[in-house]
C-alpha cells in the first residue's frame, strides 16, 4: 500500500483534499436549533421534526410555536431538512405545497439572514428556528445541534 | 354556482367589515405539459386516445398537444379574525379553454390549534392525492394515475371537521366530511356513452347528449396516522349518485311516401317543448360507497407510495371496482426517478335483465418517469405511461373497452 501510494502521490493529495473538504463541510454544516431563552420546553429530534412539519403547533409548555426558517437557498436549511426532517429539500418543498394548497398548514416564515432570525427569536418568546451553529449568539438558547 | 353566490353573499360583508385588518396572501401553482400518444390501438372515436383528465375530459392523441393539462391556479387567503380564515383558488385549465373557475372557496374556523372546521367548496378527499391532485409540483408524477383518478366529480360543497392528535411518536388526524356536488353538461360522459352507454331515454334510438351528475348525501371520514418515516391513510365515504342526460334522436323521415326514408331530422324536445331526458333507472341512480387504504413509506433515499381502493355501487349491476397503485421514487436531491404500477378491475355481481355477471373490465398502467428539480419552486418531469386493457372483452366489449395506448409527456410544474 505504501509503495502504491509512493508511486502515485496524486492519490495522497486528492485523498487529503477530499478528506479536508469533508471535514470543513461537517464543521460548517452544524445546525443549531434555537429558541428564546425564556422557553423552558424540552426538545428532542422528534419534537423538533413535528414542529417544523406543522404536525405539532405548540411547545411542551403549551404556548403556540412560531416557526421561522432560513431562505430556501441557505445551506443550513438543506442540512436541517436532511438531518432532522429526513427529507431532501425538494421533498420538503413538495410537502409544504401540499399543505398550503389544501389549507392544512403554513410553512415556517422565511427570514433573510441568521442575524434576522436571531433578532426575531430574541424578541419573541414563542419563536423557534435554526441557524449555522457558528452564528449563534447569547441572545438565544440552543436546544439541539445536528 | 348558486352555492358559490350564497357563500359570496355571506363572506363578502365579513371581509369588508374586517378589511382594515385582513391581510391577503397570494400563492399559486401551475403546470405546462406537452404530450403525445406514441403507440396504441385506435378507439371507437377513430384516434389513438389517452385519457388524462375525466373532470374536464382531457386526452392526448398522436398529435403533440400542449393544452390538455396546461393549467394555472391562484390561491388567495385572508385572515379575517384570529381564528377565521377564508381561502379561494381560481383555476384556469387548458382542457376548459382556460376559463377561470372558482374550484375552491371555503372558510376555516379554528376552535383550537388542533381542532377546526372548514365550510365551503373543496376537493373531495377520496384517494391519497385527491385533495391536491392538480398541484402537480406536490406529487411525484405529471398526473395522478388515471386508473384511479378518473371521476367526473372531484369537488364538493359542504363541511369538513378536523381534529389532530398526538400519540407517542405518532401524529394522528381524523376528519369527517359531508355535503353534495352537482355538475351539468359533463363532457367526459360522451366517452362512456359512445361505448355503449347507460342512459335509457324514451323509446327510439338516441344518439348523444350531455350528462348531468349529482352526488348528494356525501358523508365520510378520513383517518391519517404518521410517524417519523411512514404515513397511513384510511378513507371511507358514501354518496347517492344520480345521472341524467339530455339526449336526442335522429329520426329518419319518409317525406314523399315511397316507403324509403329520405331525410334525417334531429329531435331534441318533447311535444311540450321540454328537453328529452333519459329515464331514471337502477343504473343511473344508486348509492355508492368508497373505501381507501393508502400511505407512504419513507426510507433514506426511497419513497414507496401505495393506494388501494374499493368502490361499490348499489346499482342494478352490483358493480364493484377495486383499484390500486404502487409507486417507488428514488430521492436524489435534484433527480427523482420513479416507477409506478396501477390496476383497475370492474366486476358485475348482479344479473340485470339477463346481462349476466362476471368481470366487466380490467386494465393496468405502468408509468416510468424522471423528475428534475431544477429550482426550489419548479420541476421538470418526463414520463411514459403504458396503458393496457387486460379485460375479457366478451360479452361486455362495448361496456368495458379501453384502448391500449402509450403516452409520452413532458412538463414543468411550478409553485409561486
Amino acid at each position: 500500500m505504501a509503495n502504491l501510494l509512493k508511486n502515485k502521490p496524486w492519490i495522497v493529495v486528492l485523498g487529503s483534499i477530499s478528506l479536508s473538504l469533508l471535514t470543513i463541510n461537517q464543521v460548517n454544516a452544524a445546525v443549531a436549533v434555537i429558541v428564546n431563552p425564556k422557553n423552558t420546553s424540552v426538545f428532542d429530534k422528534s419534537t423538533i421534526k413535528k414542529i417544523f412539519l406543522g404536525k405539532s403547533k405548540s411547545f411542551e409548555n403549551g404556548r403556540p410555536a412560531i416557526t421561522l426558517s432560513p431562505e430556501k437557498s441557505a445551506p443550513e436549511r438543506e442540512e436541517f431538512n436532511r438531518q432532522v426532517l429526513n427529507k431532501s429539500s425538494n421533498q420538503v418543498n413538495a410537502y409544504w405545497s401540499k399543505m398550503v394548497f389544501t389549507g392544512k398548514g403554513i410553512p415556517p416564515q422565511e427570514m433573510a439572514s441568521a442575524s434576522e432570525i436571531i433578532s426575531a427569536i430574541a424578541a419573541n418568546e414563542d419563536a423557534i428556528s435554526y441557524v449555522d451553529a457558528n452564528d449563534v449568539t447569547d441572545a438565544v438558547k440552543v436546544v439541539a445541534t445536528f | 354556482m348558486k352555492y358559490l353566490k350564497i357563500m359570496a353573499v355571506i363572506l363578502l360583508p365579513i371581509s369588508l367589515m374586517q378589511n382594515a385588518i385582513a391581510e391577503i396572501q397570494f400563492s399559486g401553482y401551475g403546470s405546462i405539459v406537452a404530450g403525445k400518444v406514441i403507440s396504441g390501438e385506435i378507439d371507437p372515436s377513430g384516434e389513438k386516445e389517452f385519457q388524462v383528465d375525466f373532470y374536464d375530459y382531457a386526452f392526448y392523441t398522436e398529435d403533440v398537444k400542449l393544452k390538455p393539462e396546461t393549467m394555472i391556479a391562484l390561491q388567495a387567503r385572508a385572515d379575517l379574525l384570529d381564528n377565521l380564515t377564508v381561502t379561494t383558488q381560481i383555476v384556469a385549465k387548458g382542457a376548459d379553454d382556460f376559463s377561470p373557475d372558482i374550484d375552491w372557496l371555503y372558510a376555516t374556523y379554528n376552535f383550537s390549534d388542533d381542532f377546526y372546521i372548514m365550510a365551503g367548496r373543496r376537493n373531495l378527499p377520496m384517494y391519497y392525492f385527491s385533495e391536491y391532485m392538480e398541484v402537480s409540483f406536490a406529487t411525484p408524477w405529471l398526473r395522478p394515475p388515471t386508473n384511479l383518478y378518473w371521476w367526473e366529480i372531484t369537488q364538493f360543497n359542504g363541511l369538513t371537521l378536523v381534529k389532530n392528535f398526538e400519540f407517542d411518536e405518532w401524529s394522528l388526524s381524523a376528519s369527517i366530511f359531508g355535503g353534495r356536488e352537482e355538475r351539468e353538461d359533463i363532457s367526459a360522459h360522451d366517452y362512456w356513452r359512445n361505448r355503449g352507454g347507460y342512459y335509457w331515454p324514451p323509446e327510439g334510438t338516441y344518439v348523444s347528449g350531455t350528462a348531468d351528475v349529482t352526488w348528494s348525501e356525501i358523508l365520510g371520514v378520513n383517518l391519517i396516522a404518521s410517524n417519523d418515516w411512514m404515513e397511513y391513510r384510511f378513507s371511507y365515504f358514501t354518496t347517492h349518485y344520480e345521472t341524467y342526460a339530455d339526449v336526442f334522436f335522429m329520426d329518419e323521415v319518409d317525406t314523399n311516401g315511397d316507403g324509403i326514408a329520405d331525410i334525417t331530422v334531429e329531435r331534441r324536445y318533447n311535444a311540450d317543448g321540454t328537453p328529452i331526458r333519459s329515464n331514471s333507472s337502477s343504473v343511473t341512480e344508486f348509492d355508492l360507497a368508497f373505501l381507501g387504504l393508502s400511505g407512504n413509506l419513507g426510507f433514506d433515499y426511497f419513497t414507496l407510495l401505495f393506494d388501494y381502493n374499493f368502490v361499490s355501487y348499489d346499482d342494478g349491476y352490483g358493480f364493484e371496482f377495486p383499484t390500486f397503485l404502487v409507486t417507488a421514487i428514488y430521492n436524489h436531491d435534484t433527480w427523482q426517478p420513479y416507477i409506478g404500477y396501477t390496476k383497475a378491475a370492474g366486476k358485475i355481481t348482479e344479473d340485470l335483465d339477463g346481462f349476466g355477471v362476471g368481470d366487466a373490465e380490467e386494465h393496468r398502467m405502468i408509468s416510468l418517469g424522471l423528475r428534475y428539480n431544477f429550482h426550489s419552486n419548479a420541476s421538470l418531469k418526463l414520463q411514459i405511461d403504458d396503458f393496457k386493457d387486460e379485460g375479457d372483452r366478451s360479452p361486455w366489449y362495448d361496456f368495458s373497452y379501453h384502448n391500449d395506448a402509450t403516452l409520452l409527456s413532458i412538463g414543468i410544474d411550478f409553485i409561486f
